[in-house]
């Protein structure tokens, strides 16, 4: 059911870009909470999609000023299941083929949480829905190759979920770890 | 119109993806009430005051004062899911209560020659020389004081605090070993050894190796055998048993007035340890609290000497520890005993010098609470 989700998400953001020359971003990523480190994302990982594109604000030879756009999706055993819709600002630094970047954006998170959630009706609590929306601030780096109208890359992003407020913390910060292509269509 | 079905139908399908944790239907067991006692409408009125207060699904208050016939009462949910009521001998778990316990089992076994308070950490478990510093000037009485420095990964790690969110289960399957290789061992400590203040249940972790290392058993049944049979306590345990009769805990993890069940990240830090592990009932902690202080599970001498704040030059509320009790300045005067709490409930019970009266207050709601109004009712 959630692979029947996410074609139809797909499907929609290929047809919002038909025709167009733009380059479309696949990921494939490890999510975990916590700390900005690797716990946690290689031993039963909780593995997510995404799908985004880009555009230039600057395309040097030397260097790139981009703007992503992204939907993804993740699922978090007994958490949590994200689907977000995000955007970036990043500039790329290109040396040869090879090339590092560096991202900061935000974009909307729609949650759906494993731990069922109850809220005070008069005397007692009932059972609302347990899909709610957050604000994600990302930041991210990556490095890559490209190989002519094709790249390949991997990706480090954190992203939080806003507001959040247990414990004091401001947001609830997640880790994940991306590997991908970038196809450049005609 | 057809925009809000395509939303609807995108909600229920993201729904879909996701397994809510398991829940299994409680028994609707018949509750014990005490609605004929004299003070029955007083206790109520706070108990109700303090459940809405403190936004709890149920709360629960024993008073047991010796002047009077004892009151439990009990208000609200034990589990949402099936709007079950919370019952005056439901199953609750009891985090850091457990440390009482702990304890007792440890005085015990100083009455009984095999240890003494002064006796090392390194020289009862030589492998701590390797992975704690200090390890040779850490002595049993620091470890049951927290005055070890040792580091309290349940309270400072967010790496510990991020593992129980992304695997609960993994959390509940490590053993001690475990806990200590991942969080503790390495760490430097907070401050040498005697000198200060400084709670972790990392010292009752390893109080708990000390115990099975002395006596060959398991804590678990060090504690069965020297407390909870002696005593009577029939509905209490501490090692791994899922019990779906135990009231299920709930959080506003996202400060917004929405509660989340996070049973399973309770059930990961409140099962089978010997800093949190404890499951019992209201009635079966009165019975503990009568029993110690009464010099039924170890001597008077010793109660008074747990009773006793161990940090020598301590000049503040929060240094105020005795050798597993907490000692609390009330309006009803002193009181001895400890707080717990686990990310979906908080449980504090008492027993007060002056009237030697014993209250038991739990809630399974995780956010603090202000307990001070209680001491109108013990008075």
């Amino acid at each position: 059911m959630c692979l029947l989700v996410i074609n139809f998400l797909t499907t929609r953001a290929q047809e919002s870009i038909n025709g167009r020359s733009i380059p479309i971003t696949v990921t494939l990523f490890s999510e975990s909470v916590g700390l900005p480190n690797f716990k946690g994302l290689f031993k039963n990982p909780n593995l997510g999609i995404r799908i985004g594109t880009e555009f230039y604000y600057a395309n040097k030879t030397g260097h790139q000023t981009v703007q992503t756009l992204n939907i993804g999706y993740y699922y978090h055993k007994d958490f949590q299941s994200g689907l977000y819709l995000s955007s970036e600002i990043g500039y790329r630094k290109l040396f040869g083929d090879f090339f590092l970047d560096g991202t900061l954006g935000g974009g909307f998170l729609l949650v759906t949480s494993a731990l069922p959630r109850y809220k005070k009706a008069g005397d007692n609590f009932e059972k609302i829905s347990n899909t709610f929306g957050r604000f994600m601030p990302t930041l991210g780096i990556g490095a890559g190759y490209r190989f002519n109208s094709v790249s390949l890359f991997s990706r480090y992003e954190m992203f939080g979920e806003m507001p959040f407020g247990f414990k004091d913390l401001p947001a609830l910060p997640h880790k994940t770890l991306h590997v991908g292509t970038r196809l450049n269509l005609k | 119109m057809k925009n809000l079905m395509t939303g609807k139908i995108v909600l229920l399908l993201l729904s879909a993806c996701v397994q809510e944790i398991e829940n299994i239907k409680p028994d609707y067991a018949e509750d014990i009430r005490f609605d004929d006692h004299p003070k029955n409408q007083v206790y109520t009125n706070g108990l109700v005051t303090y459940q809405n207060n403190t936004s709890a699904p149920g709360s629960i208050l024993l008073i047991d004062k010796p002047q009077e016939t004892l009151w439990i009462g009990a208000v609200g949910k034990s589990n949402l899911e099936y709007q079950v009521n919370l019952r005056t001998n439901n199953l609750v778990r009891t985090g850091s209560v457990t440390k009482m316990f702990t304890a007792v089992v440890i005085m015990k076994l100083v009455e009984e020659g095999k240890l003494s308070l002064e006796t090392t950490l390194a020289s009862v478990l030589p492998s701590m020389n390797s992975h704690i510093p200090s390890a040779n000037e850490i002595t049993i009485r620091h470890l049951l004081a927290h005055l070890s420095g040792i580091v309290d990964p349940l309270n400072e790690s967010l790496q510990y605090q991020a593992d129980l969110i992304n695997n609960p289960s993994r959390v509940y399957n490590k053993t001690i070993d475990n806990l200590l290789e991942e969080y503790v061992y390495g760490k430097d400590l907070r401050f040498k050894p005697g000198t200060a203040y400084s709670y972790s249940n990392s010292n009752y972790w390893i109080l708990g190796k000390i115990v099975e290392t002395i006596t060959g058993n398991t804590i678990q049944r060090e504690m069965e055998e020297k407390i909870f049979l002696p005593l009577g306590m029939n509905d209490t345990w501490l090692e791994k048993r899922d019990d779906k009769n135990v009231s299920r805990g709930y959080v506003d993890l996202y400060s917004n007035g929405v509660l989340q069940d996070v049973t399973t990240w309770d059930r990961a830090e409140g099962s089978d340890r010997a800093a949190s592990g404890l499951i019992s009932t209201a009635d079966d902690l009165r019975k503990f609290m009568r029993g110690l202080f009464s010099g039924a599970l170890v001597s008077l001498p010793t109660v008074a000497q747990m009773k006793t704040i161990q940090l020598p030059d301590c000049n503040s509320f929060d240094c105020e520890y005795g050798l597993g009790l907490e000692i609390w300045r009330t309006d009803a005067g002193t009181a001895y005993g400890h707080n717990g709490s686990l990310v979906g409930l908080e449980i504090n019970v008492l027993w007060y010098e002056d009237n030697e009266a014993i209250s038991v207050l739990y809630k399974n709601n995780g956010n603090f609470s202000d307990k001070s109004w209680l001491s109108q009712l013990i008075k």
